[in-house]
């Protein structure tokens, strides 16, 4: 537990990001719960005098709830009643909110339980993934595991959501997870796998045409061993390039090219823009102010991350390739990662 | 830097001073002054004893032609008006100032001029060593791109870095927006080995991630009194509401200070009406349609969803 809590200042406490509650409370549940409530004590409403007490009382609630999540109730059978009466158990490792519901992340599967009121999005995201269309067996071979499967394992209405659920490699780890596990910084080795893994992926949307619009660590799974990622979430965002856009997480909104909400169109510049802020964030600063100071990564590695991306993925991964992780690493070499589910979830 | 504290006594001495000097006088340099080269340099606001929160806030100014007339009024009044009324309205807590002077990079000896961030006197100081180069080429802009590719990949800003909140950077001058940077503009001038020219739309996503941006187009500058909406529309189909139109040079900073109050939320009208007599009604053409953002809290921010 930090041992400075009672120092922290409201803007300092309102900072810490919403998905990375273990900024604040760490350790175990006992520790947990004794930091909330210290910190809960000092900024109640009707404790401080501090005109954000409320805001911050609020804030540090729901990071409470968050880092409870992760100690406490970690994992768990779900069980959905579907409208059709039929009850569906679903046995996962960890649970995670996010803007349109909860991701439930298992040994198999990865379930989306989406709010009744998505239902647009969920469409579109059936729509998109069903179309996923290959020039040969040959990319269908290399590009199909990193995607979604169509049909999905599962997917049915309850009386108040709609759930998803998505097949998974059994090693394949949620960024998000991975990330926590390593306090908040991956060695830039494996960022760099990571990062390529994706581009290639960009390449191929840019030939389906379409734009995923949300690649982030709370959408992307990681396989160690096979040093790949699939994209399973956020596909209620994407859209046929140049399509209108229904919606987009706030992380997008923050990360996309300037320019992309006046237009609400979808452009592949988002994707390539978020891989690089995926990249960023992976070696544990997203803005990419501190990564040079902290020298994170190579030189190279960094500039690239941090400056903005042509808009052309083929061009964007033939550089990345060629020049900055020759740059950054010299001749290619398998960088192991040896990290399993039970590492993580157990 | 940053690490000291406004006094108004300072500002009220550091501007009688300049009474009665012709601007030749006030700003004296032959050239640009070693100190201001942003060669190969970084710039921090950062937090401090007197300085908890602050906020990084870089005001990028026109040294060519007759602009340098826009450097000439901040230095005898504009920086104290500007920090003391942040100060008393308090739309960001802790203002830190970075001044820059900007010219032309494909013709100027000094293209841009980078002051430290500053808290106190000395950032007037500072403007004071800027070298009116008044040069400028025959093309239709100058380089307002410049001080967007320095504070995106030249500066390090507590506000974001610690609290996430991003700073605020105004150009202000009277022509069009350049095009692009030049990979061999960005090695001469920063020292930086770019793989490739950066679109003007590409340094604004580059910037924007840590910076709120504005430009305020000067309309009584010599360009922009024969082309003005030809110049608006260039700015305004890159940075849409965030072009101030600045009819009376002499309230640039007034301008500067209430864009800055309805992006924090409040009211553009109330925004307006709090400025007394002429004041008001520059303030108003400036702002526009300029909408007030709500901040909202990283777990509404989380909880968000944009519908389109």
């Amino acid at each position: 537990m930090r041992t400075d809590l009672a120092d922290l200042t409201a803007a300092t406490l309102l900072a810490i990001p919403a998905a990375e509650p273990r900024r604040l409370f760490s350790g175990d549940a006992d520790e947990v719960k004794k930091a909330y409530r210290l910190l809960a004590m000092k900024w109640h409403p009707d404790r401080s005098a501090d005109p954000r007490a409320h805001a911050v009382f609020l804030h540090i609630g729901y990071l409470y709830e968050q880092a409870a999540q992760h100690t406490a109730a970690a994992h768990g059978p779900l069980q959905q009643r579907a409208l059709d009466g039929r009850t569906y158990e679903i046995n996962y490792l960890r649970r995670h909110q996010f803007e349109l519901g909860s991701l439930y992340v298992g040994t198999t599967v990865a379930a989306f339980v989406v709010d009744a009121g998505h239902a647009d999005l969920v469409e579109r995201a059936e729509r998109t993934i069903k179309g996923l269309d290959y020039a040969s067996e040959k990319m269908r071979q290399q590009i199909a595991p990193h995607l979604p499967a169509y049909p999905f394992a599962g997917a049915f209405r309850t009386a108040d959501a709609h759930v998803i659920v998505m097949r998974k490699a059994p090693d394949a780890l949620l960024l998000r997870d991975v990330l926590d596990h390593f306090g908040g910084r991956l060695d830039a080795r494996h960022v760099a796998w990571i990062v390529s893994s994706l581009l290639n992926l960009c390449c191929y949307f840019q030939y389906a045409g379409i734009a995923h619009n949300a690649v982030s660590l709370d959408t992307c799974f990681m396989s160690p061993r096979e040093h790949s990622v699939a994209l399973l979430g956020g596909w209620w965002y994407a859209a046929r390039l140049g399509e209108r856009m229904l919606a987009a997480p706030a992380a997008t909104v923050d990360w996309a090219p300037h320019g992309l909400l006046a237009s609400k169109r979808a452009d592949i510049r988002t994707d390539l823009e978020l891989v690089r802020a995926l990249g960023r964030a992976l070696l544990g600063d997203i803005s990419g102010m501190r990564l040079q100071r902290e020298r994170a990564a190579p030189p190279a590695m960094i500039d690239w991350l941090r400056l903005p991306a042509s808009g052309d993925p083929i061009e964007e991964y033939r550089t990345w390739r060629t020049q900055v992780l020759h740059d950054s690493f010299g001749a290619r070499r398998f960088a192991e990662l040896p990290l399993t589910q039970s590492d993580i979830y157990l | 830097m940053g690490g000291a504290r406004w006094d108004e006594d300072d500002w009220k001495r550091a501007s009688a001073a300049t009474a009665g000097k012709r601007t030749e006088d006030i700003f004296a340099a032959s050239g640009m002054h070693p100190s201001l080269n942003p060669y190969g340099v970084n710039r921090e606001s950062r937090d401090s004893l007197v300085n908890p929160e602050s906020n990084a806030i870089i005001i990028g100014l026109d040294v060519t032609g007759s602009m340098g007339i826009i450097a000439d009024t901040m230095a005898r009044e504009g920086l104290g008006i500007l920090v003391e009324e942040i100060l008393k309205r308090k739309p960001v807590s802790d203002p830190h100032i970075l001044a820059c002077g900007i010219g032309d990079a494909y013709c100027d000896d000094a293209p841009l001029q980078v002051t430290q961030f500053e808290a106190d006197i000395r950032i007037a100081d500072q403007l004071k060593m800027i070298w009116l180069e008044k040069g400028g080429g025959g093309n239709s802009h100058e380089s307002y791109h410049l001080p967007w590719y320095f504070a995106a990949q030249h500066t390090q800003i507590d506000c974001f870095e610690k609290r996430s909140k991003k700073g605020y950077l105004f150009t202000v001058g009277d022509e069009e927006p350049p095009e692009e940077l030049l990979a061999a503009h960005a090695k001469a001038i920063f020292g930086d080995s770019l793989q490739r020219d950066l679109s003007v739309h590409e340094l604004l996503t580059l910037v924007s991630r840590s910076y709120h941006v504005f430009h305020v187009v000067v309309e009584e500058g010599n360009y922009a009194r024969a082309y003005l909406p030809q110049v608006l529309d260039k700015w305004k189909k890159l940075l849409g509401q965030r072009v101030l139109r600045l009819k009376d040079y002499r309230r640039l900073a007034e301008v500067v200070v209430s864009a800055i109050e309805v992006n924090e939320g409040r009211d553009r009208e109330a925004v307006t009406r709090s400025w007394s007599g002429d004041t008001s009604v520059v303030v108003a053409h400036a702002l526009g349609t300029l909408p007030a953002t709500t901040a909202t809290s990283t777990v509404d921010k989380l909880r968000a969803l944009v519908r389109f």
